[in-house]
Order: C-alpha cells, then structure tokens, then sequence
C-alpha cells in the first residue's frame, strides 16, 4: 500500500519528536491507517482535561486527507455532538499531499485552544460563545469536568 | 573500480585444455595453489601445434572487466591469442562468442580490456586490445576459453598466467556474491605470503565489496520521494524545488483534476507555467538507477520498476480525454468492423439475390465465414472477402442496374451519373478501409491520437462535433440535414445509423 511507508515515517517522526499537545499515541499493529491520540489543550476551559481523537487515513493517502473524529466529548464551537471537526487544513478541496500530520494536528490544537465562532459546527455554542463568553467558558469547564480523559502527570 | 581475479585459486576456477601438456607443465597449474607449480605454467606436449584451447570455468557468473596473459614459460612463447566466453553454464553445450584477438610481437604479455584499461607497472609493456561486447558477451559469463593461435617461430604453445579479472553479475544471488567476497578477503590467510603481496587496491576492493554487500541495507534519504517515502523511479524537481517522483506528480494531478483544477506544485499549489513547471532530474535518477542495479539482489528493490523513461504527461486533464477517446476509438473500431463487413456481405447478398445467375453458396459462405470472425478479422478474411466480391462485380459488371443497394434509397439520386461498377468500387474500397483500421497497421506510422484536423467534414465548423462510426467528424448541422433528408451516408459513402453518431470532445 501506497501510504504503508510515509505513515511510518511519519508516526517515527511525531514520536521522536515529543508533542506535549498530542500524547499517547495508538496505532494498531495490522492497522497502521487508524492513529489514535490525546490532544491536551493549554487554553481554558478545555486545560482542566485532555481528549481522545482517532485519525483515519484513507488508503491513497497522502493524496487524500485524513479524517479526524473526536472520541471525548467536548463542549466546542467547532466541533459537533459526534465528534466531527472542521479542519480546513484537511478539507478534501484545500487538501495538499505535502501536509504532513503533525502539522494537521497542530492546527488541530491550535483550534481547540481557539475557538473560531466564524466557521461554526454547532452554531448554538458560538452563539453563545460571541455573546456571552462568561457562561460560555463556565458550561464548557462543567463538561470538561465531567466528560474529559484526565490529563497525562508530566 | 575493483574487481576480483576469478582464475586465483581461492575463487575455485575449473581449468581444461584441449591438448596434452608436457610433464611438470599440466594445466592445473594455471590455477594451483602451489606456488612451485605456478612457477612452471602451463605447457603442451612438445608435438603438439596450435591452435590449443584452454578454457577456464568460474564459480558463478561474472562481469569481465579485463584479462591478463603471460605467455611465456622458459624460452617457450605462445603469441597469438583468441579470447571466447560462454554464459551456459552445462560444458556439453559450450558456445563460445569470440571477444578479442591479439598477436604479440616482442611484448612479455597481453591485456584484453574493455572500458577500464588496467595500469600497472608490471604489466604497462603488455601489448593492448580491446574486448568486443556483443550479446552479451561480457556480462554474466561462466567460461572464458583462450586459444593458443599462433606462436613464436618453433616454440610450444605455452601459458605461464592468466588473470581473469571482473565483478559477480548481478543476476548472481546475494549469497554468492558474499561467498565470493568472503573467499576473496581471506586468501591471504590460507596462502603463504611469498609470492601474493598484497596489492593496496586489493584492500580498496574489500571495503567497498563489503559496503556493497552489507546487510544493513538502507534507501538513502535523497532518493526517497517526500510525499510518499518511496524510492524513486523518475525523479522531477519541482519549481518549488523539492524532487518528487514521477507516479506521485501524476496521482496528484488526477486529484487536483478531481477538483477540476490544473496540475500544480503538490507542495505550494502553484500552476505550473511553460517556464515553471516539474523538470526530470537527469542526475539524481542516474544515481538512483546505479543504486537500484547495485543493489539488484535487496528484495525491496525488486519490485521497483526500472524505467529507461517515460512520456511525461503534463496535463492530466487532457490525457484524461485522451483515455476515455482512445478507449472509445477502440470500440468503436471494433463495431466498426462487423458492421462494416456485415453491410458489405449483405451488399453482395442482394447483388447476388438481385442476379440469380451467381452461385449463392459462395456468398453465403463468406457471410459465415467473415460475422463469426469479425471481431478478430484476419487480412485473409478480409482479401477472401474482396477476392469474391470483385468476383461479383466482374460478373455484374455487364448489368448497369442502378440503385441495387436495398438499405440506402438515395444512391438512386447519384447512380444515374455513376456507373453501377463504381458504386460498387467505392462501397468496396469504404468497407475494406474500414475493416482494416480495426487493424495494427506495420507501414502507418501516425499515432492515431493525432487527429491533425478536427473539424467538420464538409463546411469546416470546429464547435459541436459528432463522429460517425468511420470515424469521421460531422457538424451538428450537416448531420441534421443529412438525418432529415434521410442521406445517413459520409462523404466516404460508409452508411450509418442515426444512433451511430457520438458527440466527440476534442
């Protein structure tokens, strides 16, 4: 298969590097197309806990893009009650094969840190995010507290 | 370069001869690892004239590099040699390709080379030629005969040594070559150091067979495509600068086509430009095919395509359409055929209905014969077909009936001003043209996507094409007004349905 070789170099890549934002990664053995990971996010409300994504990579990877769900819960503009996101970096149209994952997963971070209100999934939440980000941020470390995977020590 | 002497004895070389030699002086010790015996060469029985063979079998195949004689063994000079190798490994079956020729004239030796010419100073007065490569006859050699042609005045044809100096082949499996390595590296240990001193290119020789050998076996970084982290076969640097691989370029591209979207750098989605746009990176695939031959045995490697290059398809869109036409061409070809010689057969049924005089059998027998075959039609069933239907048509050539074509009622409007032996030519000429543009054609060198000139046929218009079964271009207008009056013919008089007629996407 095509996109075998790049994912290991890849996953070799982002577990010598380090990421303090993406930790814990699982790949399956026989199934090296399916990542599994923990995102970490730094800003409130979501630095209370930690979120559990799946990575799904197509079989023509690199020339498709990968598919990102979250497993965690979470109370985000940008993400919806199923766990779909919206990424632009992976949308299929905007999607370049020179993208390497852990920039995808960066961006990824970087939006769960920063809520973008503008391009919502759910746009109750950014509604409410717009206008009243002190309920806003108070119902999302609630759900934080009750939904989320609990932060790695280190 | 290095290379590993393949008569030493430490390679296990085989050694005959088609001639008794003298006492003291037996072929084997030509390859003996005795150094008394080596001193003495090789010497025929005293009687005995050239030409004598000698021939030297190796331990598995090998590239010849070059091959060094001295032909001297006491007063006794051998000075004309003819060297033949073999690539069949059974003895009974040695065909050997001559590959050089030398006469010497006070020269102590001789070296046959090929494109490294050997210096040495020991062997710098050795008289020169060349080795001729033909079929083969260099690479993957198992033999190498030398025939004793000629000798000096009176002498005995003799050899003292013979070098045979190369590479394994690379169809050698990997563990050979390591034998060989193997061997090689370690014939000092066993040998007495007398007579073998160790050349300084010997050791070269040992760590770069050793690099080539090693286990540790890894495709360097620059070689790999950063896209898919796969070797490359044809590599193109991008405007961006960045080298990818040519199968990626074009996977890319179909998916950019997907979109709609021109090719473009895959890294900074820029167009590409008649002035910018992926160039084949001319060096670095001569490093990547030297590295892929060089490690011929990895099984990684083996599956790597080896290309001697490739068209490269810039615009994938329109190779797109290119597909998807030649596709189409290719069936339509193939109904062309059979309705083509189907409405020719029919033609001469009704001829042949029309004038009881001819034997129907005949027809009915190239009917039979052609609609099974059609799709594969053979040019035998094709000149059958004619020779009976020129047949016919001598044979009617006496009745000057006009419109005896049942399925095209216009040909009555032509016919008065044609002879009916015209008609019939033409239809003749159509249906056997058509039938054999199904054909590979051995004397038609134009490449049937080349279509110089697409427009209509009749008034020139290039906008809403259609293409008729024979292959021809046909306006939205013209074809209404032929399908309206009813005239469902091309200028080249091929008929056809009104649901022959594709719309044709240039």
């Amino acid at each position: 298969m095509a996109a075998t070789r790049r994912l290991q170099k890849e996953l070799g890549d982002i577990r010598t590097s380090g990421m303090k934002s993406f930790r814990d990664i699982q790949v399956d053995e026989s199934n090296i197309l399916t990542w599994q990971g923990l995102i970490v996010p730094d800003n409130p409300p979501y630095n209370k806990g930690a979120f559990r994504i799946e990575i799904n990579f197509p079989a023509e990877y690199p020339f498709k893009p990968p598919k990102i769900n979250f497993k965690t819960k979470i109370y985000h503009p940008n993400i919806d009650e199923k766990g779909q996101v919206c990424l632009p970096i992976i949308s299929a149209e905007n999607w370049k094969p020179a993208t390497k994952t852990d920039q995808v997963i960066q961006a990824l971070v970087a939006l769960v840190n920063d809520p973008e209100p503008e391009h919502p999934l759910r746009a109750d939440l950014a509604e409410e995010f717009l206008k009243d980000r002190k309920k806003f941020i108070k119902n999302a470390e609630e759900f934080t507290k009750k939904h989320s995977e609990k932060r790695p020590s280190d | 370069m290095d290379y590993f002497n393949f008569c030493h004895f430490c390679l296990n070389p085989q050694v005959s001869s088609s001639a008794v030699s003298a006492e003291g002086h037996e072929i084997t010790n030509l390859i003996s690892n005795d150094v008394s015996k080596r001193e003495k060469g090789f010497m025929v029985y005293r009687t005995i004239n050239p030409p004598v063979d000698v021939t030297f079998t190796f331990m598995c195949k090998i590239n010849i590099s070059h091959i060094i004689i001295w032909p001297q063994v006491g007063n006794q000079k051998s000075s004309g040699f003819q060297v033949s190798t073999c690539n069949k490994k059974s003895s009974s079956t040695h065909s050997f390709v001559n590959v050089g020729t030398g006469f010497l004239k006070n020269e102590p030796g001789i070296i046959f080379h090929h494109a490294y010419e050997p210096m040495n100073s020991i062997t710098s007065n050795f008289l020169r030629r060349r080795l001729i490569t033909r079929q083969n006859s260099l690479n993957a050699v198992y033999a190498v005969q030398i025939k004793i042609m000629k000798t000096n005045q009176s002498s005995v044809p003799a050899i003292l040594k013979v070098e045979v100096w190369g590479l394994p082949s690379v169809s050698c499996p990997k563990e050979v070559r390591m034998k060989v390595l193997d061997l090689w590296t370690n014939k000092d240990k066993k040998v007495d150091i007398r007579k073998e001193q160790k050349k300084p290119e010997e050791c070269k020789l040992r760590s770069t067979a050793a690099a080539l050998v090693n286990q540790d076996f890894e495709i360097p970084e620059d070689f790999l495509d950063p896209i898919t982290c796969e070797i490359m076969v044809l590599p193109f640097i991008l405007p961006s600068g960045k080298v990818v691989d040519q199968r990626t370029l074009e996977k890319h591209e179909n998916h950019e086509a997907n979109w709609g979207r021109r090719p473009s750098d895959p890294f900074t989605g820029k167009l590409y430009t008649d002035a910018s746009k992926p160039v084949l990176a001319v060096a670095l695939k001569a490093r990547i095919d030297k590295f892929l031959i060089d490690h011929a045995d990895v099984d990684e490697l083996k599956k790597i395509p080896r290309t001697v290059g490739r068209k490269f398809k810039s615009s994938s869109s329109i190779q797109g359409n290119n597909e998807v036409i030649a596709k189409d061409d290719s069936q339509i070809e193939q109904n062309l055929v059979k309705t083509s010689v189907k409405k020719a057969c029919e033609q001469i049924v009704n001829i042949g209905n029309e004038q009881q005089r001819l034997s129907i059998n005949k027809q009915k027998g190239t009917c039979e014969f052609s609609e099974p075959t059609s799709k594969k039609l053979k040019l035998e069933s094709v000149s059958s077909l004619n020779e009976s239907m020129q047949n016919i048509c001598s044979s009617s050539s006496s009745c000057s009936v006009s419109g005896s074509f049942r399925n095209d009622p216009v040909s009555s409007e032509s016919g008065p001003k044609r002879t009916h032996e015209e008609l019939l030519n033409d239809s003749l000429d159509a249906a056997l043209k058509s039938a054999l543009s199904g054909l590979p054609s051995f004397t038609n060198f134009t490449c049937r996507n080349q279509k110089v000139e697409k427009k209509c046929s009749f008034c020139d218009e290039k906008e809403v094409l259609y293409i008729l079964p024979c292959q021809h271009l046909l306006c939205r207008m013209c074809l209404m007004k032929k399908t309206n009056n009813k005239d469902c013919k091309c200028f080249c008089n091929l008929p056809f349905n009104s649901a022959d007629p594709k719309r044709y996407f240039s």
